[in-house]
């Protein structure tokens, strides 16, 4: 089995995600004035919200009504450019950039990421960072209307050959995997997810790969590590899926 | 080979439910441990309606045959942020994917259906307004309003109270 990262002619990424986030927050007025200031390269931009219950799922007892308190926040800007290829997201508590599909090459992602973190850093010199990751969101059409996911996946639950049934319509696996050699978290989720194409059975393969307590770390080591997750990203991939699927997604 | 599962302390910050990723009460919160997932832009829960959305997003002028705008692009936008914080709300107490059209005007509209109350929120370029019903009458059983945010949770509890 070879972890080797490959550029597939067809890469199955329907999301790939960089994340940065930062504390103190960034205030309301300064994400607005970068939003508007990118205008030009994001013209599409929607306001982020954030909204929390308290209270919510508490049994009251006969006697007493619990009443939810909602609370709801302007979190930043969702901007997406014009192609509807990229997304940028200011949020008070970080940044995100993603790539949409069809998916292209990291480097010029990354660089472009960057770029746009550097602006967003200017609103927050002395905020500390708290959080970095790499998020990678697959979706495998296979074309057929019935799977046997070991065809294709290393990973996959098994169904005891003594059920009765062996049949599956819905799975959801998630791992959290701890990175110990790295220093990090990988949360690896594989799904069947509702089909891309028809009359294919379509598979979710999302690896997110994060670090906590880097308050210590300059913006230099972020990116540095984060170049790490990729290769540990590249290699979770690369383990998770048999040359069938190889096959697949490099035609 | 089965995965190896096991307990490791150090690792317990990782796992550890923020109060934003579930409810207070989960029966499961002691025995499922989450984390919270780096923020896509597009929730890979929510692909088949970002799908509905990209669908509306090509259609043409007079899609419908009778000379309807096309869906705007700010208020697409502006439908796939609101999807997003209305997903991240109603998670937490239970999720129902809307149906997703386009109105004539090029705004996106999201319905969702439960018993007889119905929501429907219309999502313009620069406004976006919700109506309310539960039943026939249109003047007792009806109401509407302007979303101040990009979502109004209330809405929610509403339809699933």
């Amino acid at each position: 089995m070879s972890l080797q990262p490959r550029h597939y002619k067809h890469a199955p990424i329907v999301e790939a995600v960089i994340e940065l986030r930062v504390a103190p927050f960034v205030t309301p007025a300064k994400l607005q004035d970068l939003a508007r200031a990118l205008n030009a390269k994001f013209p599409l931009q929607a306001p982020m919200q954030l909204t929390q219950f308290t209270a919510v799922g508490l049994v009251p007892s006969a006697d007493q009504v619990v009443q939810p308190t909602i609370l709801q926040s302007a979190v930043g800007h969702r901007l997406t450019n014009a192609g509807n290829s990229r997304v940028a997201q200011l949020r008070q508590d970080g940044f995100a950039y993603s790539h949409l599909a069809p998916y292209s090459k990291w480097s010029p992602f990354r660089s472009e990421a960057r770029e746009i973190w550097s602006r967003f850093r200017a609103l927050c010199p002395d905020s500390k960072l708290t959080r970095c990751a790499l998020r990678f969101i697959n979706r495998i059409d296979i074309p057929s209307e019935k799977v046997e996911l070991e065809d294709y996946f290393q990973l996959y639950p098994q169904v005891p050959k003594s059920l009765p049934q062996q049949d599956v319509i819905g799975e959801t696996l998630s791992l959290q995997m701890p990175q110990n050699d790295i220093g990090c978290m990988a949360n690896v989720v594989q799904a069947l997810v509702p089909p891309g194409k028809p009359g294919h059975v379509s598979i979710l393969l999302d690896v997110d790969i994060f670090r906590l307590q880097i308050e210590d770390w300059d913006d230099d080591a972020a990116w540095s590590y984060l170049e790490k997750m990729r290769v540990r990203k590249n290699e979770i991939f690369e383990g998770c899926i048999t040359d069938r699927t190889r096959e697949l997604i490099d035609k | 080979m089965s995965a190896t599962l096991s307990v490791q302390p150090m690792w317990d910050l990782y796992l550890r439910r923020s109060f934003d990723s579930g409810p207070t009460s989960n029966a499961f919160s002691h025995l499922v441990r989450t984390t919270p997932s780096s923020q896509a832009a597009r929730n890979p829960q929510l692909t088949s309606t970002h799908d509905e959305i990209d669908r509306l997003a090509k259609l043409p002028v007079g899609w419908d045959g009778h000379g309807s705008a096309r869906p705007n692009e700010f208020a697409l936008e502006r439908g796939r942020q609101l999807i997003e914080d209305a997903y991240q709300n109603g998670a937490e107490i239970g999720w129902e994917s809307p149906h997703v059209s386009a109105s004539e005007d090029g705004d996106v509209v999201f319905e969702w259906w439960r018993g007889i109350r119905k929501l429907t929120v219309y999502v313009g370029p620069k406004e976006t307004t919700y109506l309310k019903s539960w039943g026939p009458n249109i003047v007792d059983d009806m109401a509407d309003g302007v979303l101040e945010g990009s979502w109004e949770a209330a809405l929610w509890i509403w339809l699933l109270a």
